[in-house]
C-alpha cells in the first residue's frame, strides 16, 4: 500500500504564496503606518466603554479597559512581528559569523565552539530562555537577548556543517590553487551557497519566534503593560473568555495567520530554490 | 485486501484512543472521590485553592495555606463575627489589675487528632518553641511582649507579659503563629521553625492525604470536641488558574468556591447572573490600597502625593473593574474598625485641584508637552506590580491614564512575585499595590508592623519629617492602657498618614461565595481566612 504524495498542484501554490505575500505586507504596513492607520490611540484607557461590541468608533471594539482592540492589535504588529524579524537578523548574522569561522579554519577554534554549542544545546530551548529572562529580568529587551543567546547555536551548527561540506569541493579546491584568499573563498564561493538554504530556514523558523515571544508575553516575561503585544493581549482577555471571547479569538487569529504565511513563504522558497538546483 | 487493512487500522486508532480517553479521565479523579463511592452515603465537598497546602506547620508562614491552618488548629480564643472575643480552647480566663497576667482555664474535653489530650504542658511547649524563634515573629508584638508562660494547673495556664498589652486576646485569635502542635508532631529537635513531623491538631479536620499539586484530602477529626462537621470529607483540587476554576466549578468538579480572587470578578457576575447558582458577598473585610514611598523621587513631595490622590477616578475605576463588588475607600482603614471612626476628610476625585497643587509644588506644564516639569526634571514616577495578579495590572493601566491626565508619567514595572515583594521589603518603588490584613489584625498589628523596615510600609513612611514620632506613638499605643489615650493616639498616627498622604486607598476588599444549589450552610465570618467548612452540609 504505497502512498503516493502528489506535488501540490502548482496553481494552488502559487495561490498561497500570492496570499501569504499580500498577509505579510499588510503586516509590514502596520507596524511602519501604525500611528496613521489606527482609529485610535491603542493606549488610551476609558472605563466606561470599556468591552464594547463593534462601532464606528471601534471597529473590533474595546477590550476590559476601553481601549481599541484595532488600534492594539495595529500597534502590536511592531512589537510582535517586529521583534520576532529582529531577533532573527541578528541570530542569523552571529551564527553565519560563527559557522562560517568554525566550518572553515577547523581544528581548535572549531571544537572550542562546538563544545559550547554542544553544552547551550543540552537545555532545552524553552527552559534556558526562561532561565535567562530570569536572571535578566523580564521586559523586551531582555526576552530579545535570551531568545538569541539560545537559538543561534542551532544555526551555527547547520552553517558550520554546510560549510564543511562545501569546503572539500573542487570548484574550493581549485579556487584555493589558484591562490585566492581565505577571505574572497568564503564570501565569494562558499556564503553565496550557503545563505538561500539559511534564508529558508529563518523564514519558516519566523513562524516560530513569534509564537515564542506571544507565549513569553502570555507569561507576563516580555512586553510591559500597557504597550500592544498580541500575546499579552490573550492574556488580558482570558478572564473573559466567557463574556467576551472576542479580547482572545482577534490576537489568536493575527497570530495565525502571519505564522501560516511565513511558512508558506518559507515552503514556496524553499521549493523555488530546489527547482532552481535541478 | 486494501479495505481490510483499513478496517484494522481504524479499529486500532479507536481502541488506542479509548484507552486514552479512559486514562485522562480517570488521572483527573481523586482517589477519595472513588473511594467514596465504593462506601456510599460518604459527604465530600470538593472546593478548589490556587497552591498546595504546604506542611500545614501551625508556627510558621508561607508555603502552609492560613485557611487549612484554620482547619486543623484552633486557638485559646475566637474573634467573633461582631470583634468580640468568645472562648474557644479556653473556656474562660482572668486579667490582672495591672494588666500584666492572663490566666486561661482551658477546656478539659479536648483531645488531638491522635487522641492525646490538650493541656496546660502542650499548651505551654507550643508558646515556648514560639518563643525561642521571636526574630521570625517580631511584626508581631505579643511575641515581644510575652515574658514568661507558666503551668499553673494541669489545665490553668499563665502568660506573663513585660508590659500590659491590649490587643493580647485579639493576637492570641490569630491563625498563626500561635495554635497548637501536638507532642508527636514535633520534631526531635525540637524546633518547629525548621519543620514538624506530622500535622496534629485540635481542630475539627484532619489533614489525611495529598498529591502535590493535584488534591489535598481532609477528614473528620473523630476526637473532636465541638460541634460534629456535617461533611465527611473535603477534597481541595490544586487549580493555579481562574479560568480553570470558574470552568471545573461549571462542570460540578468543585462544590464551592469562597474566598478572594479564585475566580475573575467577571466569572462572578456571570455566575451571578445566569441564577443557576448562589452567590453572596461578605463584608468588607480589609483595604487594597496603594503606599506611596516619601522617599523616593518625585513622591518626596507632600504637593505631588495629595495630587496623586486627587488625580484617580476611584468609582469609575471600581464600577468598572470590581463591577460594583467592592466599597470605595477613602481612609487606610474602614470606619468600622477599632478606633478608626475618626470622620477624617476623603480626598475627592478633583482635576482642577491636583494640577492646582501641582503647579504651586513648581511643577508646570511646557507649551505642548504632555507631561510637567520642574528645573528640567520630568514629573515621572514607578508602579511596582505582581504581573501575575490581574487586578494590580488594571490599577496599573487605569491609573496611568488618570494621572497623565494631571501631567504626571507614570511608568508601569510588573514583576513576578519575588521581586515585588523584594522591593516592598527594600523600598524601591514610588508607588506599590497592598492590602492590609482585615480582622483580627487591624488597625493594631497592621500599624505595629509599620516600625519593622522590612515591610512598605515602613519603607514608604521614612520620608516623612515626623517619621520617629510616628514609630514612638506606635509604641506608645499598643502599651497603653487607658481607653481614652489609645483612641487620641490612634488619631494621631491615623490623622498624620492621612494628611500625609502615604497611602492611596483604593476599595474594601471582600470574600465571594458562589455554590451549587445543593450545598448549604455558607456563611460568612469576621475575618478573611477563615471558611465555614463545619458549617457546610450537601
Amino acid at each position: 500500500m504505497a502512498i503516493v504524495i502528489k506535488k501540490p498542484n502548482k496553481f494552488i501554490r502559487n495561490h498561497m504564496v500570492i496570499f501569504s505575500s499580500v498577509i505579510l505586507l499588510v503586516m509590514v504596513c502596520f507596524s511602519l503606518l501604525a500611528p496613521v492607520i489606527a482609529p485610535n490611540h491603542p493606549e488610551d484607557v476609558d472605563l466606561l466603554q470599556k468591552l464594547q461590541g463593534t462601532s464606528r468608533d471601534f471597529p473590533l471594539g474595546t477590550d476590559h479597559l476601553g481601549r481599541c482592540i484595532l488600534s492594539r492589535l495595529i500597534y502590536g504588529t511592531k512589537v510582535s512581528v517586529g521583534t520576532a524579524v529582529a531577533v532573527m537578523l541578528i541570530t542569523v548574522s552571529i551564527s553565519i559569523v560563527v559557522g562560517t569561522i568554525s566550518g572553515y579554519k577547523g581544528g581548535l577554534i572549531d571544537d572550542m565552539i562546538m563544545r559550547l554549542c554542544d553544552m547551550i544545546m543540552a537545555f532545552p530551548n524553552l527552559v534556558l530562555t526562561l532561565v535567562i529572562i530570569g536572571m535578566l529580568g523580564p521586559g523586551l529587551r531582555n526576552l530579545m537577548i535570551a531568545m538569541i543567546l539560545v537559538h543561534w547555536v542551532g544555526y551555527a551548527r547547520i552553517i558550520r556543517g554546510m560549510v564543511l561540506s562545501h569546503k572539500e569541493k573542487n570548484f574550493i579546491l581549485s579556487a584555493k590553487v589558484s591562490g585566492s584568499s581565505d577571505f574572497k573563498i568564503i564570501f565569494q564561493h562558499i556564503l553565496p551557497n550557503v545563505l538561500p538554504q539559511i534564508i529558508v530556514l529563518a523564514t519558516l523558523d519566523l513562524g516560530s519566534v513569534i509564537l515564542h515571544i506571544s507565549g513569553f508575553s502570555f507569561l507576563g516575561l516580555g512586553i510591559r503593560p500597557p504597550d500592544p503585544e498580541w500575546g499579552a493581549m490573550l492574556n488580558d482577555g482570558r478572564q473573559f473568555i466567557r463574556s467576551n471571547p472576542s479580547l482572545m479569538i482577534y490576537p489568536g487569529i493575527m497570530i495565525l495567520m502571519t505564522v501560516v504565511s511565513f511558512n508558506l513563504l518559507g515552503d514556496a522558497l524553499r521549493d523555488f530554490l530546489e527547482e532552481k538546483n535541478y | 485486501m486494501r479495505k481490510a487493512k483499513w478496517h484494522v487500522l481504524f479499529i486500532c486508532l479507536a481502541v488506542s484512543a479509548s484507552i486514552l480517553l479512559a486514562g485522562c479521565g480517570s488521572n483527573n479523579q481523586p482517589v477519595a472521590q472513588e473511594q467514596g463511592e465504593a462506601t456510599t452515603q460518604e459527604k465530600i465537598l470538593t472546593i478548589s485553592w490556587g497552591q498546595d497546602m504546604g506542611e500545614l506547620n501551625p508556627h510558621m508562614y508561607s508555603p502552609n495555606q492560613m485557611f487549612a491552618q484554620d482547619m486543623v488548629y484552633e486557638s485559646l480564643v475566637r474573634y467573633g463575627e461582631d470583634g468580640e472575643i468568645q472562648p474557644k480552647l479556653a473556656e474562660d480566663w482572668e486579667i490582672s489589675p495591672d494588666g500584666k497576667e492572663y490566666t486561661f482555664k482551658l477546656r478539659k474535653d479536648v483531645k488531638f487528632s491522635d487522641g492525646s489530650s490538650f493541656n496546660a504542658a502542650i499548651a505551654k511547649k507550643n508558646f515556648d518553641v514560639v518563643l525561642s524563634n521571636a526574630e521570625r515573629h517580631n511584626w508581631l508584638e505579643l511575641i515581644n511582649q510575652i515574658e514568661a508562660t507558666e503551668v499553673v494547673e494541669e489545665y490553668t495556664l499563665k502568660l506573663v507579659f513585660k508590659n500590659p498589652y491590649y490587643p493580647a486576646l485579639q493576637e492570641l485569635a490569630l491563625i498563626r503563629p500561635l495554635r497548637f502542635l501536638g507532642e508527636a508532631g514535633f520534631p526531635d529537635n525540637g524546633n518547629t521553625a525548621e519543620g514538624i513531623k506530622q500535622a496534629i491538631g485540635t481542630g475539627p479536620w484532619v489533614f489525611s492525604e495529598e498529591v502535590k499539586g493535584e488534591y489535598a484530602v481532609f477528614t473528620k477529626n473523630e476526637h473532636y470536641w465541638g460541634a460534629e462537621p456535617k461533611v465527611d470529607k473535603i477534597v481541595i483540587k490544586i487549580i493555579p488558574d481562574a479560568e480553570t476554576r470558574a470552568m471545573a466549578f461549571e462542570k460540578k468538579e468543585i462544590d464551592l468556591i469562597y474566598g478572594s480572587g479564585l475566580i475573575s470578578l467577571d466569572s462572578f457576575k456571570q455566575f451571578r447572573d445566569s441564577g443557576k447558582y448562589k452567590t453572596d458577598i461578605s463584608n468588607p473585610l480589609a483595604t487594597r490600597f496603594l503606599a506611596i514611598n516619601s522617599n523616593k523621587g518625585a513622591t518626596k513631595e507632600l504637593e505631588v502625593r495629595r495630587a496623586i490622590q486627587h488625580a484617580f477616578d476611584k468609582q469609575t475605576f471600581i464600577d468598572a473593574v470590581f463591577y460594583g463588588t467592592e466599597k470605595k475607600a477613602d481612609t487606610l482603614f474602614a470606619s468600622n474598625f477599632p478606633y478608626c471612626d475618626l470622620g477624617l476628610e476623603a480626598y475627592d476625585y478633583n482635576l482642577e485641584k491636583a494640577s492646582l497643587l501641582l503647579e504651586e509644588a513648581g511643577w508646570k506644564k511646557g507649551e505642548g508637552k504632555e507631561f510637567r516639569e520642574k528645573n528640567g526634571q520630568l514629573l515621572e514616577m514607578e508602579f511596582n506590580f505582581d504581573s501575575d495578579d490581574a487586578i494590580q495590572k488594571s490599577i496599573g493601566e487605569v491609573l496611568q491614564g488618570d494621572l497623565k491626565k494631571a501631567g504626571i508619567k507614570l511608568n508601569l514595572v510588573g514583576e513576578e512575585t519575588a521581586s515585588y515583594a523584594q522591593r516592598q521589603k527594600d523600598g524601591n518603588f514610588n508607588l506599590i499595590y497592598e492590602s492590609n490584613w482585615g480582622a483580627p489584625y487591624d488597625p493594631h498589628s497592621f500599624v505595629s508592623s509599620m516600625r519593622t523596615p522590612a515591610h512598605a510600609d515602613y519603607q514608604a513612611q521614612i520620608g516623612l519629617p515626623m517619621k520617629s514620632e510616628i514609630d514612638a506613638k506606635i509604641t506608645e499605643v499598643l502599651l497603653s492602657t487607658n481607653e481614652e489615650e489609645r483612641q487620641e493616639l490612634y488619631a494621631y498616627i491615623l490623622e498624620t498618614l492621612h494628611e500625609q498622604a502615604v497611602y492611596l486607598p483604593i476599595s474594601y476588599r471582600s470574600n465571594i461565595a458562589v455554590h451549587h444549589d445543593y450545598v448549604s450552610g455558607v456563611v460568612f465570618f469576621g475575618t478573611q481566612y477563615e471558611m465555614p467548612l463545619a458549617n457546610i452540609d450537601l
